[in-house]
Formats: C-alpha cells, structure tokens, sequence
C-alpha cells in the first residue's frame, strides 16, 4: 500500500481532450485488467467454495442429484456420531504433533547449523531444499520401495546389519503405518521449515552474537539467551505453518496407503476425500469441508499476527 | 596452524551436518541407483551401487510406458498454464495496485485469500463446474484449474513488487502520454520480472508435479502427464521397481536440474509465500 499510484494524472490530460468519457474509459480500464483474474478465479474456484459451504447444511448425496435442507445435522454428526471422523482427526493430531514438535526442532538446529558461510554450505542446503521440488508421486513410490518388507531398502539394509528383528512392515504394520507416513512427510518438507529459520537467522545482526561472544558467552549460552529468544516470531511461524501443513496433509496417505491399514493412516483430508468421492456423500463431507476452512482461516489469521512481529523484528 | 584450528573447530558442525545429509539424500540416491539397475538385480541388490549399471530401463520405460507424448503432455500444460496465468495475474496485480482506495485492495484480498485455501475441498464442486461446462476430459479444463489456482500466488507476488515502482515513472510516463496499459506492457509488467520468475519457480513446479486434477479430470489415456503416466504405469508393472524408478527419475530430473539453477528463487519464492 506504500506506492499508491493512482490514475489520476492520466485523467486529467485526457479529460482535456473530452472530459467524462475518458474519465469512463479510466475505470473500465480497471475492470478490463481485472475481468480475466475475476472471470477464471471467480467460476473455479470462489464457486466450488461457494457450493461447499452451500451443500454444508444440505444432504446432497452425489454430484448432480437432489438434496434438502437438513440444517446443522451433519455438523452434529460430525461432533457426536461418526467413528471414522474421530480416528481420522486422532490420526491427524498424532501426525501434527510430529510434524510441529519433531520438525520444528530438527529443522531449528539443522538452520542454526547451516547458519554460516563455510565450505560445502550450499551443497548441505541443495540437500535439505532438494525434496520440496519432488512430485509427491515420485516421493511415495521411492519410499513404497524402501518400505517394502520383503524387498525394500530399509530391511534389507537391517538384515544385512544383523539386526533383522528389527525389520518391519512399514506400511502394513497397524501401530506403525501413520510413523512410517510422518516420516516420509517430514523428509519432504523439513526443508521448506529451514528455509524460513535461515530467513529468521539471517535477520539477527552479526554484531549481536559477535557482542556476546566477546563478552564471554560461549556457542551454547548464545543459542540460548540471544538466538533462540529472537527467533521467537519465526519460530511462530514455523509453528504456525507446521499447523497449516497438517491439516492439509494428504497426498503421502492418497497415493502410498490409501488410509490403511484399517484407518491407520486415515488423516482428516483424505476422509473428506473419501466421503465426497469414493461415498459419494457431498454433503456430508461438504460439512467436514467448512470446519477445516474454518480452521484454516483461524490458523491464517495467527500467521498474519506473527507476520507483523516478525517484520517488526527486522 | 590456524586453518587447521579452524578446520577442528568446525570438525562438529560438519560431521552433524553430513550425517543429516546422508539421510536425506538416501531417498533420492536409492531413486536414482535403483533406476540404473535391472528389475532382476533390484531384488538380489536392492541397497548396494549398480553391479552392472545399465539405461536399460530408461529405454523400455520411455517406449512401454509411452512416455515422449507423456513428457510432451506435461510441458504443454505446465508451460500454457504458466503464460497465461502469468499475463492474467500480473494484469489483475496492476489493476488493484493502481487503483487508490477501497476497491483496489478489497479486490486484492479476495484474489490473495485463495492462497490459503486447500482445493482438495472444492475438487467435487470444481468438477461439476469443469462438467456443466464440457470441459472433463479436456486440457482446457485442466488449465482453467491450474490458472485459477494460481492466480491468487501470482497477484499477491506481482501486486508487492508494482507497489514498489517508484510514482516518478508512472508521472513521467503520463506526461509523455503512455495510456493504462502501454503503462502496464512497457513498465509494470517488465519491472515485475524478479517476482515473475520466482512465480513461475514455484507455481511451475507444483503444476507440473500435480496428480490429482488430471487423475480426476482426464480420462483420455492419450491425455496423461507424466504424474498420472507414472501413477499407472505403477499399476501394470507392480513390482518392477527398475522401471518405476526409471519413471520416477524422468518425471524428476526437470525440477530438481531448475531447482540447482534456480534455487534461490526457490527460496524467496517459499518465503514469500510463508509469510504472506
């Protein structure tokens, strides 16, 4: 909003030549650069959203049929009568709570690391960075490989250590399908929380630590006192983001378990998936649709607070 | 003497960080070895190096799996979406910025809003207006997915970078008679470059590895992209892992060599992106 050029000037010279009409032609200039944006943005995706919230209170059963009215009985099912829901969100929980604890941490220390200019510092980047530009096809058949129990990678490399007991069904195994799952999923987007610590670092003058060092604070008191309290805001919105990446978590158990086994992996996106595709249920997962952008706009709204601490911090 | 202090005082720092490296560069290492391996020597060998390396699975993957039209079928979408989006957003991003007021930024919050929202939950509905409209089975369809997806990254990037273009252009440029959009094709849209390069990065990338709206929306075999291409082409050659690998590794080399060249619009561009 800082650089507001408005069109003004424009007017005033042609209004020279026939004043109202150019005035006119002004604001339709406006909504010719707009109309494209507007027209494709409006009919694919602010109408799609638009239906969602409509079918919400509907028990629209499939994609052309009739519905009716039926008020808030999906929401009150959703919260007081669906089984598969509740494992779902418990999955959903198991798996934000790894993805925000486990993550976060990990990718704060491998950012304090990477924090320095030294050799081989960009290839270590290039490697953690590297993975968020895979599809998540190519992500889920490399990992359904070294998963697999009998041929995979990971046992195989296990038996050949002698540890063989500890080889495992990765994937089919009920208690450990959703780790193996986590797993893939913090490989592919530890990344993308390094990026933004190293962007929160690289905010923190040099002279700051430089002070601290001189004043006798070794590595550990500095990370302590002086790093760790000023990556605060950042830190925020990893969280935030770490959130954010949860509840949209869906392609890793689409394309490698398809929820199982027996609900295992079921994560609260591939259950609305699931009710309005493959049950055909529309309505209904219409419902689970609203909570979760509620949630979403509730997550947006705490990331746009941190934002503003976080710019203030530069 | 002093290199060498140095070099063991940082001796800790690199030995964490080749280790973390090493587990995360195994994924893509098994992808790659497990590709130049024969589907016979994947299951005697799963972990080691190629015993005897071979392209062999490139070449019968390329040809079985049909994967020139594949790989033609992804460059058309990914590169028709991009320039079209492209042009739609940055005019959008022009528009709001330029008008003072209400109007111009309660546009610009509608448009950046659909950032934050998942598609996955409007698929159904998307699919019925992609239907009512004979677009199923149709790249048009696809592309007015990918566009309207990828407006709204597309305006909030460009939007923040015309903001910053100095009044003093615009003024002059009026004073020598330039109208709305010769402004728009001689100034704003050259100047937005930076923010357009980190767009097509981003959002280039994620069309080109998006399964789901062509798994959905495409019905046609001939149709495919190299996503959906792979997803059955997996379903026919279940356990052939040398050739899946082989599939995988065609369908990645493109984004992750513009991902080396390209790596710190990568970076800006999730940044950005993060703290919108």
């Amino acid at each position: 909003m800082a650089v507001q050029t408005p069109s003004r000037p424009s007017v005033s010279i042609r209004a020279g030549a026939g004043g109202r009409p150019a005035r006119r032609g002004a604001r339709s200039q406006f909504w010719i650069a707009l109309a494209p944006a507007l027209l494709l943005y409006g009919v694919f995706t602010l109408w799609p959203i638009i239906e969602v919230v409509l079918a919400s209170v509907t028990d629209a059963r499939d994609l052309t049929g009739e519905s009716s009215f039926v008020g808030v009985d999906n929401f009150m099912r959703m919260f007081t009568d669906d089984p598969d829901l509740l494992n779902a969100t418990v999955n959903t929980g198991i798996y934000a709570f790894f993805r925000i604890v486990v993550q976060t941490v990990l990718a704060f220390g491998i950012a304090v690391l990477l924090n320095k200019k030294m050799a081989l510092g960009n290839v270590y980047r290039a490697i953690f960075f590297a993975p968020i530009v895979i599809s998540p096809v190519a992500i889920v058949f490399t990992w359904s490989f070294m998963f697999d129990p009998t041929s995979g990678t990971i046992n195989t490399t296990l038996r050949d250590l002698g540890l063989g007991s500890l080889a495992q069904d990765w994937l089919g195994d009920f208690d450990l399908a959703l780790y193996s799952v986590i797993l893939v999923d913090i490989w592919s987007s530890i990344g993308f929380s390094i990026v933004i610590f190293m962007a929160g670092l690289s905010t923190i003058p040099a002279e700051v630590t430089e002070a601290a060092r001189v004043d006798g604070a070794n590595a550990w008191h500095t990370l302590r006192h002086i790093t760790i309290p000023l990556m605060r805001p950042t830190t925020a919105l990893v969280l935030v983001l770490a959130v954010n990446g949860a509840l949209r978590a869906f392609d890793t158990v689409y394309l490698m378990t398809k929820g199982g086994p027996g609900g295992a992996t079921e994560l609260y996106m591939t259950r609305v998936f699931d009710e309005g595709f493959a049950y055909n249920h529309f309505g209904y997962a219409s419902s689970m649709a609203v909570v979760v952008i509620v949630a979403l706009v509730g997550v947006a709204y705490l990331q746009n607070r941190f934002d503003s601490q976080v710019g203030k911090g530069r | 003497m002093n290199t060498a202090r140095k070099l063991a005082r940082s001796a800790p720092r690199h030995l964490v960080l080749i280790v973390l490296c090493a587990a995360m560069v195994y994924p893509l290492l098994i992808m790659l070895l497990t590709s130049l391996k024969s589907n016979t020597e994947v299951l005697q060998n799963p972990t080691g190096l190629p015993l005897s390396p071979t392209l062999g699975n490139f070449l019968t993957t390329w040809v079985q799996g049909d994967f020139g039209p594949l790989f033609v079928n992804s460059l058309a979408l990914t590169l028709i979406s991009m320039v079209v989006s492209t042009l739609v957003a940055a005019l959008a991003a022009y528009a709001v910025v330029r008008k003072a007021g209400r109007l111009g930024s309660a546009f610009y919050m509608l448009l950046a809003a659909g950032i934050f929202l998942p598609m996955q939950l409007a698929i159904i509905p998307q699919f019925r207006v992609v239907r009512s409209l004979g677009l199923i089975d149709s790249y048009a369809g696809v592309v007015a997915v990918y566009i309207s997806g990828a407006i709204p990254f597309g305006v909030f990037l460009m939007a923040a970078f015309m903001r910053q273009i100095p009044r003093e252009i615009v003024e002059a440029a009026t004073i020598d008679g330039a109208g709305y959009f010769h402004m728009f094709f001689r100034i704003f849209f050259p100047l937005s470059r930076p923010a357009i390069v980190t767009y097509w990065v981003i959002m280039g990338v994620s069309i080109w590895n998006d399964y789901l709206v062509p798994y959905l929306f495409l019905t046609d075999p001939t149709k495919r992209t190299l996503t959906t291409g792979v997803l059955y082409f997996k379903q026919q050659y279940l356990a052939d892992w040398g050739n899946i690998m082989a599939g995988v590794v065609i369908m990645s080399l493109p984004v992750l060599l513009l991902f080396v060249f390209a790596q710190r619009y990568f970076v800006s561009g999730l940044y950005a992106g993060a703290v919108k």
